[in-house]
């Protein structure tokens, strides 16, 4: 059995290697519910010591999700990958690496390149809500504690409270992107003054033009600059090309998983699409590429037997996500596909445009060029840099494009720059894709604001109206 | 009416004689939505540049069909206003993403307000840097060539270096007038002085220096006010409207100073009159360096010193920091300077409004009993 750190400044990402190993555990047994084994109270007595404490704090409906048959592989590739983050994160912590705490678009391939520790602040926040029956509220609580107010993002909030909290490593530096949006952008500020260290930042220009790419690649090698600076050392082209190949290598693969996806029935399970999100932040890292490549041969497998994900006999509906999921209750997006038949083709914060391309590695320049163009095309950044109707166009053509049946505008509450395009979008895409949409508020992170059986309510009353 | 009484007249857009006069000779008038747009530029191709405000606005019925409950009140009833035609009288109209919500408002105005002929997009950086500079030059630049293009053929340099001259000269009195509110006997109330600046957004800059000069006058020989209870400064939001400062003032405080992108802020630094140099180059530099609004990232201690500098210089009992609700710039900003000023003996009172004047209970309450923990008597 592992040994586990018993540092408080690893209590977050400690949850989580145990978590991976228990679910590990867990999928090794012969069962497809908790009952097959007795029920909850039951395989907790009988799992090793080491896991009951983190057991109480899974989400059971969560494992349950994982159990069930269809979800079993992506399941066993979700842990396996929670896994070998931790174990590099620590890896790099225990050489005395620094740290950089960065937003979740961020190319990670220069700080790999300069033993730099990427820990990717969002995914702090959304994968405790994701596994944990409290999420991330304990950090929430502790920086509205401190007088900061309930609008600002969740996705920030709670890793901000972890920091305060004393749960995360010490950081060396924190790197933000100008977009989006306000509410990060205020909280990295925050969180850099607070630790008294560099807040480094890359401009985003607003358009995607020649002129726009040359001045992200000037950002680009300004970035790489100031990492050099703190990390003491020149990059290494070599070092750069290798992270940079298992990056193309993820961006392959997402984007095939993302055609598969268009296939009818659609190949792909929704409970994962969070954490594919969430494992973004890893594009660069070998186990990001094993990540999506498995994944990718569990979809093409059952695309090559021509099998959907809803039960037989369901009529497969098709929604696509113009904005964001929640994470609060992955096992939610398996409910939409048993109960409903609802599907989940794509959201903003996974849709990469076909023409995102691969970086390429000829040498440095081509690099940073190729870097500086995939962050400009990355989820969210390629939405939210530029005019609402990127981001619309974007969606018009998914609905067409993915067979969408209904756009799903399930709205984050802290992203106010969301609200003011929501009512375009919706309409625009009823013009053009002639399908309905239904609007809706939660927070993404936190089920407080909108409950579990809130979003199921909503939800059966809008597929009562189909 | 004396200039100091037309000043703080402060009339809503219906009202405004100064566009209706504008008009009537037709002239042309292009709004812009945040202070980091170049307003010497409009000005330089001879139209009136218009500083957008939602003053007046009670109900945000028809804006909320675009925007959400989120969305914060000033960018709903600028919103509003825009959809209840009553900015109808506009040429043109200039954005800056100065923030998420008031940038996102450029696509809704496209498709939904059609009597806005023309709509610009200027984009800022949100740091302060040598190559986020020449960004938000050649943005300027490419401004400055449509309002050529679409207004001002023979706009000239010339044109351009007169404007900053006026606009200096607006600078130069605005800041006679904060130096003037520093004495211990204060000659003008802080809710009329802010109606002075804002008068500074609705009216042309010319009219303005002529009626500030001679308000200065009469500032000047007033007895001034000696019986309040403490003096403030005000930082925070956009701030259109003095009702917050004569609720302030109402329960015995004296506002002597501000940090207020429609206050203060819009009166820094001089642009430098170019020369033989480049005069577009000049405005930018003028805007981009100045004290940084908080959602410029990296330079909240640029902000805090800053804060500290003015609230000092005004002998100031305590900043009373407003924000509106759901803006997130303010919300961070202001918590962080409370933060650091409270230890410094500095009191602070951060306080949440709504852009319309609401909830005035709790306002006043709140208002009331941080006089009371500042209070000199």
């Amino acid at each position: 059995m592992a040994e586990y750190s018993d540092r408080k400044d690893r209590t977050v990402t400690t949850w989580w290697q145990i978590t991976a190993d228990l679910a590990k555990y867990i999928l090794s047994q012969d069962i497809n519910h908790l009952d097959d084994w007795g029920g909850k109270e039951v395989v907790r007595d009988i799992l090793p010591e080491v896991f009951q404490k983190n057991f109480d704090m899974i989400q059971t409906d969560l494992i349950n999700c994982i159990l069930e048959e269809k979800n079993k592989e992506t399941a066993q590739n979700f842990v396996n990958n929670i896994g070998s983050y931790v174990d590099e994160m620590h890896k790099g912590l225990d050489a005395g690496n620094k740290v950089c705490y960065h937003y979740f678009i961020h190319s990670i391939e220069p700080m790999l390149a300069l033993d730099i520790v990427p820990i990717c602040f969002e995914v702090l926040s959304g994968l405790t809500a994701a596994l944990y029956t409290d999420g991330c509220e304990e950090g929430i609580d502790a920086i509205e504690g401190e007088g900061y107010p309930d609008h600002l993002c969740s996705s920030n909030k709670g890793a901000a409270g972890f920091l305060l909290k004393g749960y995360l490593p010490k950081p060396d530096m924190f790197l933000k992107g100008a977009n989006p949006c306000d509410a990060s952008n205020r909280i990295y500020e925050w969180a850099a003054h607070k630790c008294k260290v560099p807040l480094l930042t890359t401009e985003t220009p607003y358009y995607f033009n020649e002129r726009a790419h040359r001045f992200m690649i000037g950002e680009t090698r300004r970035l790489v600059a100031n990492l050099e600076k703190i990390a003491g050392k020149k990059i290494d082209e070599g070092r750069l090309r290798e992270y940079v190949e298992y990056g193309n290598e993820a961006v392959d693969y997402i984007v095939k998983i993302q055609e598969l996806k268009k296939m009818v029935p659609c190949p792909d399970t929704g409970w994962h699409r969070p954490a594919d999100t969430i494992f973004m932040c890893q594009i660069g890292t070998p186990h990001g590429a094993k990540y999506f490549r498995d994944l990718y041969g569990i979809v093409k497998k059952r695309a090559d037997k021509g099998e959907g994900v809803v039960p037989e006999g369901k009529k497969e509906r098709r929604l696509a996500w113009g904005y964001t999921w929640e994470c609060f209750d992955l096992p939610f997006f398996n409910w939409l596909e048993n109960e409903h038949g609802a599907i989940y083709t794509e959201d903003t914060l996974s849709y990469f445009p076909a023409d995102v391309g691969k970086v390429d590695t000829t040498n440095m320049e081509t690099m940073i060029e190729g870097l500086a163009w995939r962050s400009m095309q990355m989820p969210m950044a390629r939405q939210t840099m530029s005019f609402s109707d990127v981001w619309i166009n974007d969606f018009v053509h998914i609905c067409k494009a993915f067979k969408v049946d209904a756009l799903i505008l399930g709205g984050h509450m802290a992203c106010k720059h969301y609200w003011a395009l929501n009512k375009l979008m919706s309409d625009k895409v009823k013009e053009k894709a002639g399908i309905p949409t239904l609007r809706f508020e939660f927070d993404m992170m936190d089920k407080r604001f909108t409950s579990p059986a809130e979003l199921k309510r909503i939800m059966n009353d809008f597929f009562a109206t189909f | 009416m004396t200039a100091l009484e037309e000043l703080k007249s402060l009339p809503e857009r219906d009202k405004n004689p100064y566009i209706a006069k504008w008009k009537e000779t037709g002239g042309r008038i292009v709004g812009y939505t945040c202070h980091y747009a170049p307003a010497e530029i409009i000005h330089a191709a001879g139209i009136f540049p218009y500083r957008m405000e939602a003053r007046g606005c009670s109900e945000t019925g028809l804006a909320d069909v675009y925007y959400h409950r989120f969305n914060c009140t000033y960018s709903r009833c600028l919103l509003q206003e825009g959809l209840s035609g009553k900015y109808d009288f506009l040429d043109g109209l200039c954005f800056l993403n100065g923030c998420e919500q008031i940038r996102r408002m450029y696509e809704v105005w496209d498709k939904h307000i059609s009597a806005t002929d023309y709509q610009y997009m200027v984009t800022l950086p949100h740091s302060i840097y040598d190559a986020g500079f020449e960004w938000y030059l050649d943005e300027i630049m490419r401004f400055s060539e449509k309002i050529r293009s679409d207004f001002a053929p023979r706009l000239t340099a010339e044109d351009l270096a007169r404007s900053i001259d006026i606009y200096n000269e607006s600078k130069r009195l605005v800041a006679d007038l904060y130096e003037l509110r520093k004495a211990d006997k204060v000659p003008i109330k802080g809710s009329d002085a802010l109606r002075i600046v804002l008068a500074a957004g609705i009216m042309r800059r010319e009219r303005f220096n002529t009626l500030l000069k001679d308000a200065l006058n009469e500032i000047r020989k007033a007895d001034g006010i000696s019986d309040y209870k403490a003096r403030v400064m005000v930082g925070g939001s956009e701030l259109d409207n003095p009702q917050l400062f004569e609720m302030i003032e109402d329960l015995g405080a004296v506002i002597v100073t501000d940090t207020l992108c429609s206050g203060s802020r819009s009166f820094q630094d001089l642009a430098a009159t170019p020369k033989n140099g480049n005069a577009v180059e000049a405005i930018a530099r003028s805007y981009y360096f100045s004290n940084p609004c908080p959602r410029m990232m990296g330079h909240f201690e640029q902000r805090l010193a800053y804060t500290e500098k003015i609230a000092k210089e005004a002998n100031v009992d305590g900043i009373i920091l407003q924000k509106i609700v759901f803006c997130d710039n303010h919300a961070v900003d202001s918590t962080m300077l409370a933060d650091e000023l409270e230890p410094k003996g500095i009191p602070v009172l951060n306080l949440d409004r709504d852009h319309m004047l609401s909830d005035t209970g709790r306002l006043r309450t709140r208002i009331e009993a941080f006089i009371e923990r500042i209070s000199r008597r």
